[in-house]
């Protein structure tokens, strides 16, 4: 068992309970946020090892969280996966630039999720993208 | 006499003015009638425009509608496709066999629905011309290669054997390498479609013979070919062929529409080979241009002489403190720098140069598009990996580096860019080798780093 805790902000119950129904049998703890407004007390109150965020959410866009997020000194280091059904061609540049790890539209494979979550949580030492 | 002859100048007269009126008469009408030309001209022009801004905006609406209902599908299909893998993953608890079959059809057709929609929004974003290509160097092979594997699992279940045939070397493509995967998924999937069981299918890639600028590359199937005069419209929209397979049917009609499209972004071309006495089994042939180091840099030079990146060119030496114990031993150590270089660099933005070799050393060039910051960035990155690689270090290998900034303004005088890149190249190299001759800044294991601008 992993035991990192991760906060998933995400609207849509179902999707919710997928999600819930994945990471536990893969050992993380999950916390649930489900709109924009309280995305950012949880995570301010519950400290996760990661974030993944819905882009549609109620009470603000998902890049308003991001944004939040990376401006709160105890969050900007938290990694952000984003998955969303928004069309990647724009979308995914748009995380990226704002912070996030990584970006993943929905319906996405479970495996490349999970993997990303992976890497995420322990970066290799690979080459990063500095220019 | 006299008067005969004045009555026939009156007469003359008479009827010069009776001409002219009528020659003005006629202009008249003509100048009535070339106006109302032009004025129905300029109504039909204002029409026809009129008609494009009616047409440009039912496209854009048509894009948002179609962006709007695909973004509002993606979401319970991702709930669908989730919840099916859960089970199918057994965390739902056992399955039984039939169970097992079941919900893998399920998850068959919700992969699909999502590819229709895929399909759905990109032949909108053709007809509004938003489709988009993000062109580098890339390697034609390894592409092929993940999308065959990609099909690996489908084709055997239908008892297809799936084939690469790689004919002669191939150069790098000038290519985006996620459109081009798209292409191949979308002709390897009809392919597998249209095959019947325990057939072959095959993907060749080649030079182009006709244009050795060009890479060929064709996908082959067994099935049941297509007409003659099918094989030009399958790649218009919407276009499906009457009577096919009933397979066929689970498709829009807009794949091979989209491939012409990306196939054209890429200045390639996309063509079908029509059933004949001699030809059984469909063969659609596409072509992608070669990459070059024009190809790369030639966007950045033509934006009205402003340059949106500087380039740098990298010279890294390689050179053995003792002789190479073997052929072996210095072509593994060759194959060991380049995976090492290409790990330092951004594969869209940078380009490494086949290795040369010269007076005992080899030599490998990098074409990166940064600015003096980035190669500094990029030198000390690939001397830490050089550095850090005890392989290298244990076969007594020394590094050297070097980098310039290219003057795109005088490239531009000096001729073909590849000539002017091969002239700074052996530049750089000359003055690295100076410095490893005096010795005078060169330990073992340290490199020397030369700037200049």
């Amino acid at each position: 068992m992993t035991g990192k805790k991760l906060l998933l902000i995400e609207d849509d119950k179902d999707t919710v309970r997928a999600m819930a129904v994945r990471l536990k049998s893969q050992g993380y703890d999950l916390v649930v946020a489900s709109d924009a407004i309280s995305a950012i007390s949880t995570a301010r109150k519950e400290k996760p090892d990661l974030i993944i965020l819905d882009l549609g959410l109620p009470g603000g866009d998902g890049f308003v969280v991001i944004d939040r997020l990376r401006s709160n000194c105890e969050l900007m280091t938290v990694p952000i996966i984003v998955v969303s059904a928004r069309d990647p061609k724009y979308n995914e540049p748009l995380a990226i630039q704002a912070g996030a790890h990584a970006f993943f539209q929905k319906p996405f494979e479970t495996t490349d999720l999970l993997s990303s979550i992976l890497d995420a949580l322990n970066p290799s030492p690979a080459i990063r993208r500095e220019r | 006499m006299n008067d005969k002859l004045y009555r026939k100048v009156e007469e003359a007269d008479e009827l010069n003015k009776t001409l002219e009126k009528r020659i003005a008469d006629r202009t008249w009408e003509l100048e009535i009638s070339n106006h109302n030309l032009k004025k129905e001209v300029f109504e039909r022009q204002k029409a026809e425009a009129e008609a494009a801004r009616s047409r440009e905006e039912q496209l854009r609406l048509k894009g948002e509608f179609l962006s709007h209902v695909s973004h509002e599908l993606r979401s319970p299909l991702s709930v669908i496709h989730q919840f099916t893998t859960i089970l199918l993953d057994g965390l739902g608890g056992a399955l039984n066999g039939d169970q097992r079959d079941y919900l893998e059809i399920s998850l068959r057709n919700v992969n699909q629905l999502k590819m229709m929609i895929d399909d759905l929004l990109e032949a909108s974003r053709a007809e509004t011309s938003k489709l988009t290509v993000r062109r580098s160097s890339v390697s034609t092979t390894d592409v092929a290669a993940k999308v065959v594997q990609s099909f690996r699992a489908a084709a055997k279940e239908k008892g297809i054997k799936l084939k690469i045939d790689s004919i002669g070397e191939l150069p790098p493509i000038y290519a985006d390498p996620g459109r081009i995967s798209q292409v191949l998924t979308n002709l390897l999937d009809n392919a597998i479609k249209f095959s019947p069981p325990d057939s072959v299918v095959t993907v060749r890639m080649e030079v182009f013979a006709d244009d050795p600028a060009f890479v060929l590359i064709s996908v082959t199937d067994c099935g049941c070919g297509i007409e003659p005069e099918h094989a030009e419209r399958v790649f218009d929209r919407l276009y499906q062929v009457e009577g096919a397979l009933q397979e066929s049917r689970r498709g829009l009609g807009l794949g091979l529409y989209i491939c012409k499209e990306l196939i054209g972004l890429h200045s390639g071309a996309i063509w079908v080979n029509s059933k004949s006495k001699r030809i059984t089994g469909t063969t659609v042939h596409f072509t992608v241009p070669i990459f070059t180091i024009h190809a790369l840099i030639a966007p950045i030079v033509v934006q009205d002489g402003h340059l949106a990146f500087s380039i740098i060119l990298l010279i890294v030496e390689a050179r053995p403190t003792t002789p190479w114990q073997s052929e072996h031993h210095h072509e593994q150590m060759l194959n060991k720098t380049y995976q090492i270089l290409e790990r330092c660099l951004l594969p869209d933005l940078d380009v490494l140069l086949p290795v040369q070799n010269l007076a005992n050393a080899d030599f490998f060039s990098i074409v990166a598009r940064t600015d003096q910051h980035g190669s500094e960035v990029m030198l000390s990155r690939i001397r830490d990996q050089l550095a850090g690689n005890p392989g290298l270090q244990s076969a007594g290998v020394r590094f050297s580096m070097a980098s310039e900034v290219l003057d795109i303004a005088e490239i531009g005088r000096e001729g073909p860019l590849d000539q002017c890149i091969a002239r700074l190249a052996a530049d750089l190299k000359e003055r690295l080798r100076m410095k490893i001759t005096n010795g005078a800044q060169h330990d073992d294991g340290k490199e020397i780093i030369a700037h200049r601008r």
